[in-house]
Order: C-alpha cells, then structure tokens, then sequence
C-alpha cells in the first residue's frame, strides 16, 4: 500500500507533462492519449479517463489546448485537442524545469547513496 | 454501473454546467465509450466506467472548471429567495402572530444546511448568491408580513439587529464554505498534476 501511494506521488506531477508532450507531436483525441500514454511507457503511466478528460480541459480553459470535433469514416466523433502557441511555450519552460528537477534530484540521490 | 446508469447520473449532476459546455462533455464521454466498445466490447465499456469513476465526482470536476451557468445561479437565487423570506428564525410574525409555528425554523435550518452545501459543492460564486438572494428574502420578510397580517409589525432593535445580523451572515456563509471548498480542490489539481 506504501508503495502504491508513493508511486501515485511521484506520477502526479508528471501527468500534464506527459500529455502535453504527446499533444507537441500532434493532435490527439483522448481515448488515443490513454493508449500512447500507456504504450510508451510501457504501461507505468495508465492514466484514467476520470482524470484525463478534467485534465484536458483544465488545459483548454488555461488556454494551452484547443479542440475540435473531427468525422472520419464510420469512427465515432472525436474531438481532438492540440497544443496552443501558449501551450507550447509553456510546455518548452515545464520540460527545462523538469529536467533541472531530475538533474538535481538525481545529484541528491546519488550523493545520499554514496 | 451499466452504460446507460452511468450517462443518466452524468446527464443529472452535469445540469448546473453551461448548456455548452454540458453538451461538449456529453458528446465527448459518450464517443469515448464508443471507442471503447469497437475496441474491446462490452467488457471494455464495463472497464471504462468504472475508469472515469463517479459521475457526481466527475460532473463536479467539470463544474469547477468551467463554472455554472447563468440559469442555474438565477434558479438559486430564486431558491434562496423563497427560503430566506419564510426562514427568519425571529420573525417578526412568528413572535408577534404565529407563536407556535414551527416552519421559519425548520427553513432556516434547511437554508443553513442548504447554503453549506451548496457552497461546498459548486465554489464561491453560487454560494454567495444562494445566500445574498436569501438575506434579501429574509429582509423581505418585513413586507411580507405586512402584507399578510395587513399592517406594519413592530420593528425593534432585536429585530434590526436579528435582519443585520442575517444579511451578513448568510452570504458570509455561502462564501466562506465556497472559498474554502475551492482551495481545497485547487489544492487536488495542483497534486494531480
């Protein structure tokens, strides 16, 4: 149980990360987000379609995402989200704070090790 | 929860959301479970309600976002209204002509009750009106028992001060529980990530 909840700690803050970079490489609707989440991290980020779609659209409010609905064939409606020139950018500042984050986390983890 | 349970609950608690907005989630759920069962069947559209959780849960993550709508704070205000006129705890009437009447009571407690959670579930904008529309309904009350006894009640301090106190105090309330409700699901979000 420990475990499960530092685990769930630890991806909390990863998850709007996550899901804006998949939307830099291209529209996405959210049953396609869940699937790229889940593959390309080999099923550690399983995210919940509970908390998916409130995230998107906190994101749309932000204005970071818009959206649009989209008919293709016999496929359902889907409605597409894309990462606004703000989302970007924001996106560009998150993925330098991110990194300096791990960098230094990983100095102090390793330093803690030694 | 069937399918068709779980968009029912959705439908009913996403009411007080903009009509817009409302129909955006609708659709957009609803192409999800789509999806779900051309991918896995009815095994994956069981699998996927139970992912997007409770559908009050979710309808107010919705709520919180985008806000209310216009329609739904007007139906407040009106609730709040009708329960602050006939709820003053001192009113005028009860003392001075209905003694043993007990409903100003019991409806001041339901508006409390009311108010508290209204706050604590929709934020700060419908629990301050809830509670503006019935301290107004509550000072209201004066013509109201003018108008049902047919001449002006005695008005004296307590009762100024009992109306005082009450067109504070009530959207006082409404707006302190919305604040902190608030807080406390931004404070959520921003754990989320």
């Amino acid at each position: 149980m420990a475990q499960r909840e530092w685990s769930i700690e630890l991806k909390k803050g990863a998850i709007q990360l996550c899901i804006m970079s998949l939307l830099k490489r291209g529209r996405k609707y959210g049953f396609q987000i869940i699937k790229e989440m889940r593959d390309l991290s080999d099923g550690y980020f399983d995210i919940k379609e509970g908390t998916l779609y409130p995230a998107l659209h906190r994101l749309e409010k932000r204005g970071l995402v818009v959206s649009e609905w989209v008919i293709e064939g016999s496929s359902p409606p889907r409605r597409y989200y894309k990462l606004t020139a703000k989302g970007e950018e924001t996106l560009i500042n998150s993925l330098k704070e991110w990194r300096r984050m791990v960098k230094a986390t990983d100095k102090v983890i390793g330093g803690g090790g030694k | 929860m069937m399918e068709k349970d779980f968009l029912l609950k959705l439908r009913f608690h996403t009411l007080p959301l903009p009509r817009r907005i409302r129909k955006e989630v609708l659709r957009e759920i609803d192409s999800h479970l789509k999806e779900a069962r051309a991918s896995a069947g009815e095994v994956g559209v069981d699998r996927t309600i139970r992912r997007f959780g409770d559908p009050s849960r979710l309808a107010l993550n919705y709520i919180r976002i985008w806000g209310v709508s216009i329609s739904f704070l007007l139906f407040l205000s009106l609730v709040g209204f009708v329960l602050g006129a006939f709820s003053s705890p001192v009113k005028i009437s009860y003392l001075g002509y209905s003694p043993h009447h007990p409903f100003p009571i019991i409806l001041y407690a339901l508006l409390i009750i009311l108010l508290i959670w209204v706050g604590y579930r929709y934020g700060l904008t419908p629990g301050v009106v809830l509670g503006l529309m019935a301290s107004i309904g509550y000072s209201f009350n004066v013509i109201l028992s003018y108008n049902v006894y047919g001449e002006w009640t005695i008005i004296t301090n307590a009762t100024i001060l009992t109306l005082a106190i009450n067109a504070i105090l009530l959207p006082l309330t409404g707006a302190i529980v919305g604040h902190i409700s608030e807080r406390i699901w931004e404070l959520s979000m921003e754990d989320r990530g």
